[in-house]
């Protein structure tokens, strides 16, 4: 291990966040995680490129993939966000799945399906909107024939409408709770399945523009419910199911900028969720995300360019990759499939949407801001659904 | 996912135990979801009622098994419409404490609070509870987020389900609505004073504030800027106060009207930013805050040096910098 010199030391006193006394809990977490990537930057070899470990993470997750049908079983309820996370994390390294892996993925997801239409999170499980989002999809990130072929499109309508509400929002599931990540998975899926291009479409829009507007906290991010704290995930949610319905007033996108502006890590470099929270590279993502969403509905460029793209490469390639494979949040934590997902996504944001240079070798392919998936794979998709 | 495991991987012995653990846990789900698969008929057999059992072990340790919380509904609203009201009562207060006990060991498991705030909330559960039991019930229901938000309070459900109880409370005594939002502001203000840092407390207090406050608006600025003003004289470098503080500076809603904030009042807030960089001249936050209010002010020239300042000081943002600077150039104009 090498061990910092003296000015190293000096520069990075000056540079952190934390070198301005504090005494509550969360500065003293912040003190560590900036120390932890302090260090981890110390033991790179200056004159060596920072590289994507592309065959280490393909490898991790073709092992995970073949796992994932025998049962993962510690996380029974979110069996589809698995298989999501692990073939759209190989589509942005550019793998592809082996064709009889891809058809025993099918056939394992089929099995969530419930007979009112929707995906449960595993076999006998009911009907739940983000696991429907998530086994959606994961079939759709597949783009293989036999997974699209095998999407029931009545079956998601008819279980999306009911879980409308009166007041405009979704719940996401019968008794379930009712926030705005429903309202993502529902408009998701209903924009990619050409729903909202239909008859229903009318019905399914109906106050989702009021419910937003009633989202947007004080400080300009969103929250997951009226009254709720902004927070990188539902501000995502927020955002992009805004573009989905092409409402360009619900909500107050240049405050949204300003909030996601200030997510950014100043030593880090990576996005925290919220306010004087820790990084965590799956925020990546989901705030992220937020610069292209934005400059869809404002049409300017210049939106891109407010976020500091090669500072969040840097943060993902430097203190987020394991050596053996896989990704995880900060330095400190083990890796898994969801940090996995959103670091690699944040990736492709950061190289395609924002400055960050990849230099071809440590390129991912582009993703959808709006769905995340990979540009091939989203066309594929929502050119099948609409000529059924 | 999140904080679920810390520190190294586990490996040998401690893997053993983990995988074990899993299969364990697995096997509970998978017993609880096949019993959901037979059908519900009342009186429940001896046979159903020890497996059911497995259900509440499954949800102490799963909580995210929304599924097992929908059947947990299920076969008490069926409880409901044949056994004695005695027997309901009770079994009501169970499925309160089965929630609590979730909670404890997984204080974000959604479906666990939804399941909690169903159980009081709702109307078809509310015709089979005697009425003083359920607000009696309601109105110490506060207590748990209490509890949570002293174990962390950054956490945004115990937040959540604190609006959501006031707001059955404001249904079933609607006498005491303005009471009842004034208890709730004394809670956010006691959590803010614990600790200046905690943003989900400010965020709160942005909420509850335009609802409570009876003066006004111009009354209501200059006090909320003095409450404000020693949170971040006393710590500079955190930026909570200073977010809920530019809210304020840019006419916060109250009383759902926009304040119009004098120029009187911007500049006492420019003088306190000055004096304050005046002691730490490298204030990322108050800086800002400078260049807020010099541009209100439509001061734009000595706005554009101080965000010179800033982007040296803070590069990442210089794209935002740049913005703000087109804002001066707008201001010149004005």
């Amino acid at each position: 291990m090498k061990i910092p010199s003296s000015e190293a030391l000096a520069q990075f006193e000056k540079e952190r966040t934390t070198n301005q006394g504090k005494a509550t809990d969360s500065w003293s977490e912040q003190a560590t995680v900036e120390e932890r990537v302090f260090l981890l930057r110390q033991e790179a070899d200056p004159e060596k490129p920072i590289l994507l470990l592309r065959e280490k993470h393909v490898s991790w997750l073709m092992h995970c993939l073949h796992v994932l049908p025998r049962g993962f079983k510690a996380f029974d309820a979110v069996q589809g966000w698995l298989a999501f996370w692990i073939v759209h994390s190989l589509d942005l390294l550019g793998a592809t799945v082996p064709s009889e892996t891809a058809s025993q993925v099918v056939q394992h997801i089929k099995r969530f399906e419930d007979a009112d239409g929707g995906y449960g999170g595993g076999p006998g499980q009911c009907s739940h909107l983000a696991c429907t989002f998530s086994a959606f999809m994961a079939l759709c990130a597949l783009g293989t024939d036999e997974a699209l072929q095998s999407i029931n499109r009545d079956g998601l309508r008819n279980f999306i409408l009911q879980m409308k509400q009166e007041d405009g929002s979704f719940r996401v599931s019968d008794g379930g709770e009712t926030d705005v990540r429903a309202m993502y998975c529902a408009l998701g899926v209903a924009g990619l399945a050409g729903f909202l291009d239909e008859d229903i479409g009318t019905a399914l829009r109906k106050d989702c523009g009021k419910y937003l507007s009633g989202l947007q906290a004080f400080d300009g991010g969103i929250g997951g419910e009226p009254g709720g704290e902004a927070h990188g995930g539902n501000t995502f949610c927020g955002v992009a199911c805004a573009v989905i319905i092409g409402d360009k007033e619900a909500l107050d996108a240049d405050k949204v900028l300003k909030w996601a502006v200030m997510r950014q890590m100043h030593y880090e470099g990576g996005f925290q969720g919220r306010t004087n929270k820790l990084v965590d590279s799956c925020y990546s993502y989901w705030v992220g995300a937020l610069f292209p969403l934005v400059a869809s509905v404002n049409g300017s460029k210049k939106t891109a360019e407010l976020f500091d793209a090669e500072a969040l490469q840097r943060y993902v390639l430097e203190c987020c990759q394991l050596s053996n494979g896989g990704l995880r949040d900060k330095p400190g934590v083990p890796r898994d499939l969801m940090h996995t997902c959103y670091a690699l996504s944040g990736l492709s944001v950061a190289q395609h949407f924002g400055k960050a240079k990849s230099n071809g070798v440590n390129g991912v392919r582009k993703t959808n801001p709006v769905y995340n998936l990979c540009e091939d794979k989203f066309e594929k998709a929502w050119l099948f659904f609409r000529e059924v | 996912m999140h904080g679920r495991r810390k520190g190294t991987r586990p490996s040998g012995v401690e893997l053993q135990e983990e995988l074990q653990q899993g299969a364990a846990a697995a096997e509970l789900i998978r017993k609880a979801l096949q019993l959901r698969k037979q059908t519900l008929i009342y009186p429940l057999d001896t046979s159903f009622r020890e497996k059911y059992l497995v259900v509440e072990r499954a949800l102490e340790t799963n909580p995210d098994e929304y599924t097992l919380w929908a059947f947990r509904r299920e076969v008490f609203l069926l409880r409901c419409e044949h056994d004695s009201p005695e027997t309901v009562l009770s079994l009501w207060k169970e499925e309160l404490f089965l929630t609590t006990r979730a909670l404890q060991r997984h204080p974000k498991a959604y479906p666990a609070w939804q399941h909690r705030l169903w159980l009081l909330e709702d109307a078809e559960v509310a015709n089979h509870i005697p009425s003083e039991a359920r607000l009696e019930a309601i109105k110490s229901e506060q207590k748990l987020s209490q509890y949570m938000l002293f174990k962390d309070g950054r956490n945004f459900h115990g937040w959540a389900h604190r609006m959501r109880v006031k707001s059955v409370l404001i249904s079933v005594l609607p006498e005491h609505e303005s009471q009842l939002e004034r208890e709730e502001l004394a809670f956010v203000e006691e959590k803010i004073n614990d600790d200046f840092s905690n943003y989900s407390a400010w965020h709160h207090r942005s909420v509850l504030l335009p609802k409570v406050h009876d003066q006004s608006s111009e009354v209501f600025l200059t006090e909320e800027l003095d409450y404000v003003r020693q949170a971040f004289y006393t710590e500079p470098n955190v930026q909570s106060a200073w977010f809920y503080h530019r809210w304020l500076l840019a006419g916060a809603p109250a009383r759902r009207m926009k304040a119009h904030v004098q120029t009187r009042l911007l500049e006492d807030e420019l003088m306190a930013c000055n004096e304050l960089l005046e002691i730490e001249p490298e204030a990322k936050y108050a800086l800002q805050t400078k260049a807020q209010l010099l541009l209100q002010l439509k001061r734009g020239m000595e706005a554009e040096a101080v965000i010179d300042d800033l982007e040296r000081m803070d590069p990442m943002r210089k794209g935002y910098y740049r913005y703000l600077r087109g804002q001066c150039h707008i201001s010149y104009q004005a």
